[in-house]
This record gives C-alpha cells, structure tokens and sequence, in this order.
C-alpha cells in the first residue's frame, strides 16, 4: 500500500520514497475545497506517475493529484467527500480485488471515474465492466505487427473529442470487446456513448457513460501497454503521443463534471453540521425525556407516601394510641 | 383486647410502610434504556445469531448498528515499521508487536489508516472510537475501534458506505500477540444470509434470498445492510433479530452498536465469531 502526493516520474525504490511523501502529505494538505483526482496504476508504480504528471501539466485540471498503489487504498479514498475523479489502469484482476462493488457504488452516487484496460474486462472487473465501464469484455482483441496501434475513429462527438482529430492512432496490444458465443460483437444496451471506434473492426475504443445521479466514468479498454521499454506499446511510449495525452486529459476532466463533488463541495460542512445537530437534538430529548421521567416518578413517589401516612396516622389514633378517656 | 388492638395495628403500620418503602425501590430508574436480553452468535460450525432486545423506558429513536471486521493482513509496505511486526504464520495469525504496546500503538503504524485519518480529520469527519476487551483462543485482548460509518452514512448514503470498509480495529493481548481488523456494516460475515428476521413486537419482516421469496417475506437484496432504526419505541417494547448463515467456519469479529436517541448504551457488544 502506497499513498503519496505530486510524485515524480522516477521513483525507485517506491516504498522509501512512497512513506517519506506520505509522512509529509498531512503538512501538504490543501483546503478542503480543492477537489482530488486519485490515480491508481496497479501494479505499474512508473505507469502511474506518468499519469500524475500529465494531469498536473494540464492546466484545465485544477486539483490535488494523489497516487494510491493498492486496492484497499482505492477503496478508502473513494469515502472521501472531496473525491473528484478516479482514474485506474489495472493489467491484472488482482489490481481489482474488492474493488467492483464500492467503485460501482461510488459512480452510482454521482462519482468520476476514467478507466484503462482491465476494469473493462468481465472476468476480471465484474460488475465494475458492466455498470461502470460498459464494455462487457469478454473477448481480448489482440494486434500484431511490429508497430500495434488501433485507428481510434470518432463516433459521437462530445467534451472528451474537443482538440482531437476525426481520427489518430494509439499503441496497444490489442482491447476487450463483447462477443457472442459465435465470437460476433455483441451491441451494448444501455444509456452511454461510443466516443470512439476502431476503425477496421468497429470495436468501442473510448465509451462515456453517465449515472442516473450524475456520475461520470470514461472506458478505454484498448489502453493495453507494457512495461518493456524495448517493445513498440511500451508504455513511455503512449506519454509521447500528444493525441493520447489530450485523449486522458479530457476524460479526466468531463469525468471530473461529475455531481458527486459538486454536491460535496456545496454541501459538505452543512451535511456535518446537520448529523452533529441531530445528535445533540436527540440527546437534548433525551435527556429532557429522562427529566420529564424523574419529575413524574417523584411526585407519583410522593403522592404515595403522603396516602400511605394518612392511613397510618389513622390506624395510630384509632388503634394504637389508647382512647381517651 | 386493648393490647390486641394495639399490636394489630402496629403490625398494619409495619406493613404500610414496607410496602412503601418496596415500591419505592421497585420504581427506581432501570440500568440503561434498552436491555440485551439474549446474544448468540455463531461459532465454529455455527448457523445462527439471535439479538433480542427490550426497551426499558420510551425511546423515540431506537438504531441498532451491525459491523463485521476480519483480521487482515498488511505488507510491509504498510506499516511504518516493518520490522517491528513479526508475522504469524497457521491458524489464527496476527502479529506479534513489542510487548507493552496497546491497540492504538499499532493502527499508528498502518500508514493508510494515518492517511486517511488524516485527510478526514481535515474536513471535521471523526470516528467514533471504542475500547473493548475480548477472548480469542482463551488469551485477553484489549480492543480497539475507529468506526466512521455512522457519519459517512449522513454524509455519503448508506447504499455507499455499505460497500466500503470504514470500521479499523486492532486487538493486543498482554504479551504483544495482535490482530489488525478491518470491515464495514454488515450483520454477518457472509455476503449472503439464508435468512434475516427483524422484529418490534408484534412486528415482523422476514427477508430471504431473492429465489425463495414467497407471500409474507421479501428478498434479502432489498434487506437493510447492518443498519436497523426503530421510532417510537414504547417501554417493555421488545426487538428481535434472527439470522441464518451457513455454517461458520473462519475468524471475525461482529460488533453491535446500540444508539437510543443518539446515545450509544455503554460500550459496543463485540462477538468473537471464531
């Protein structure tokens, strides 16, 4: 587990470096209206970085830029109000581990993510690839050649196509499709866009999806690259292309319009003000109630003991005491 | 017949005033609001959990808060200081830290729990923190809780806390033997319940998987997920919550809160499911 801030693009060993930054992000820490884009790289600490740095080059991203390196970091930060935008690439269902149903929740509740490669793989990403990212992956395109690159065509234009031409290549092993069991690409239903095809076969290469709340999630299932910088799709590669750079920037900023932390922003303090103040509303009724309790057994208390003495004196003077003469 | 006079009405004065004084004591005020009248959990092999509950004076908001947390295993890179854990390998696991060392001294040592404390801390989100004692394989451990759930539900909405994991715990026995735990609301450790059974009196909703709902009950996915509320809850009212599951067979510690009107009644029931 890795939490670290504005990290630089060389970082080995990452442990080290990683804990040190993390000892120094509580005196970093910005006010709480700054909105916060989480990057998680999965396995690829450098792949990572080099997202961190293209979204904090970009000057249309205003926001606090924080790198988590496990699952179970995703998965906290997704509870934080100032959350803006998760932005994912995993290459193995081990990245994903426990992460496909809070981060469905999240997009549900208005959240943003932008996701590459695995979380658009059924096997791997679950629900995660259906609801979230819908591409249904359950079939691996692969490339091959010497140079593999798919021909993103645009399909319907929008925010995330703005400064891009009709239509460009980008590296890649190969991309997840859906497919029949005849190995025919299957339509997907549902309310999203293809924002990008590939060109020779078709397949949804970039698909904005929005959530009846407002969440935002942009999938890009044929962002598959490598570490090996002696390979064509190494992934230092991609970070030369100033179409995929554009490409990443602009998802991250349409999915960064999402409800979530407009609402959050707005509403934060009063939603915290509002919880404390119910508390101390019930515990005020509660505590008049028990007052209100005690004053009613007291005076049933004394209403008793008054009777309980009459009768007393009564049985005193009529019995006890000897008669008069 | 004078003197028989006088002491029969001597004794009816005694008797007056003992039963004066009885129900003055029988009147004073109850323990707490809500009494616990049964806890069972399963343990190995164990099926069913049963709570039972009974108000002891009128409430006007009754919430019964359920988390399950398991002990959880942290890399090095998790920990501040890596060698000073020593891992435990086999059944049950856990840690061995420097002995004199508390609950608290060890969630300071899990970096993202700093961080994200942290980072919450700064917009006014506090846990709500409590200590327990339990037994675990007949040793004492001293527990500790941080739980946010209750405030994230306010802020984010239970259908998202639910599905995040915002209960951190650590338990350390006397000779440095610890576990970390970590979890979220739910009422028991498996995600699918044969059946789930609330009561309020007379009152009762049944939810069973989705497949088997039949007339009188409903399915468990539209089941609340650890969260249980009761309004106007009059005295001698009585709750019961009945589960099922399949048989038991791991390690994990169930918590239950009790809140009446925001008031959490004394320290939470920790169940050591094992």
């Amino acid at each position: 587990m890795v939490i670290h801030q504005s990290v630089p693009v060389i970082i080995k060993p990452i442990c080290v470096v990683s804990v040190l930054v993390l000892a120094l992000s509580g005196f970093c820490y910005r006010s709480a209206a700054m909105p916060v884009v989480v990057v998680y790289g999965g396995g690829e600490d450098e792949l990572a970085s080099m997202l961190v740095e293209l979204i904090e080059s970009e000057e249309r991203i205003d926001a606090e830029v924080l790198v988590v390196n496990s699952p179970e970091a995703v998965r906290l930060s997704a509870a934080m109000p100032d959350l803006a935008c998760i932005l994912i690439y995993a290459d193995h269902r081990d990245d994903l581990v426990e992460l496909p149903e809070p981060l469905t929740a999240f997009f549900e509740g208005g959240g943003g993510l932008v996701g590459l490669r695995e979380v658009c793989s059924l096997p791997a990403a679950e629900e995660l690839s259906m609801e979230v990212f819908p591409v249904h992956g359950n079939h691996t395109l692969r490339l091959s050649g010497s140079t593999r690159a798919f021909l993103y065509r645009v399909g319907e234009g929008m925010e995330i196509t703005e400064g891009l031409p009709e239509s460009f290549e980008v590296l890649s092993l190969g991309t997840y499709v859906s497919v029949d069991s005849d190995g025919d690409p299957i339509q997907i239903p549902g309310n999203h866009r293809t924002v990008y095809r590939d060109a020779e076969t078709g397949s949804p290469l970039v698909v904005a999806h929005e959530s009846e709340n407002g969440g935002r999630s942009v999938a890009l299932p044929g962002i598959m690259v490598v570490s090996n910088e002696r390979v064509d799709v190494y992934y230092g590669n991609l970070f030369l292309d100033g179409n995929f750079t554009t490409l990443i920037a602009n998802s991250v900023v349409w999915a960064m319009g999402n409800s979530r932390f407009e609402a959050m922003e707005q509403d934060l303090q009063q939603e915290i003000d509002e919880f404390n103040a119910i508390q101390e509303e019930l515990r005020s009724e509660a505590e008049s109630a028990e007052g209100e309790r005690r004053t009613r057994r007291l005076y049933y208390l004394v209403g008793f003991w008054a009777g309980g003495l009459v009768v007393c004196g009564l049985i005193l003077f009529r019995l006890v005491l000897p008669p008069q003469a | 017949m004078e003197s028989h006079r006088r002491v029969i009405g001597l004794g009816v004065i005694s008797l007056i005033i003992s039963a004066l004084l009885v129900f003055s004591f029988a009147s004073e005020a109850s323990d707490g609001p809500v009494e616990v009248l049964k806890n069972e959990f399963p343990t190995a092999g164990g099926t069913g959990f049963t709570l039972a509950l009974v108000a002891r004076e009128d409430i006007e908001h009754l919430q019964l808060r359920f988390s399950v947390l398991s002990p959880e295993d942290l890399s090095d890179e998790e920990v501040a200081d890596p060698d000073s854990l020593e891992r435990f390998a086999g059944d049950i696991g856990g840690y061995q830290i420097e002995p004199g060392s508390g609950p608290a001294d060890f969630l300071g040592d899990i970096l993202r729990l700093n961080w994200f404390s942290e980072r919450m801390d700064g917009q006014g989100i506090v846990p709500e923190n409590h200590t327990a004692t339990i037994r675990i394989e007949e040793s004492e451990y001293e527990l500790l809780l941080h739980d946010y759930t209750r405030m994230m539900d306010h802020i984010l909405g239970k259908n998202q806390t639910s599905t995040l994991e915002l209960v951190f715990g650590a338990a350390v026995n006397a000779t440095g033997h610890s576990f970390f735990f970590e979890g979220g609301s739910a009422f028991v450790p498996y995600d699918d319940m044969d059946i789930l059974s609330v009561s309020h009196n007379d009152q009762k909703v049944t939810y069973v998987p989705d497949h088997q709902v039949s007339e009188g009950t409903l399915p468990l996915s539209a089941a609340p997920r650890g969260v249980l509320d009761f309004e106007d809850m009059e005295r001698d009212d009585t709750v019961g919550i009945v589960i099922r599951i399949q048989p038991f067979a791991d390690f994990a510690l169930q918590v239950v809160k009790i809140y009446a009107d925001g008031e959490l009644l004394d320290e939470p029931i920790v169940n050591v499911m094992r």
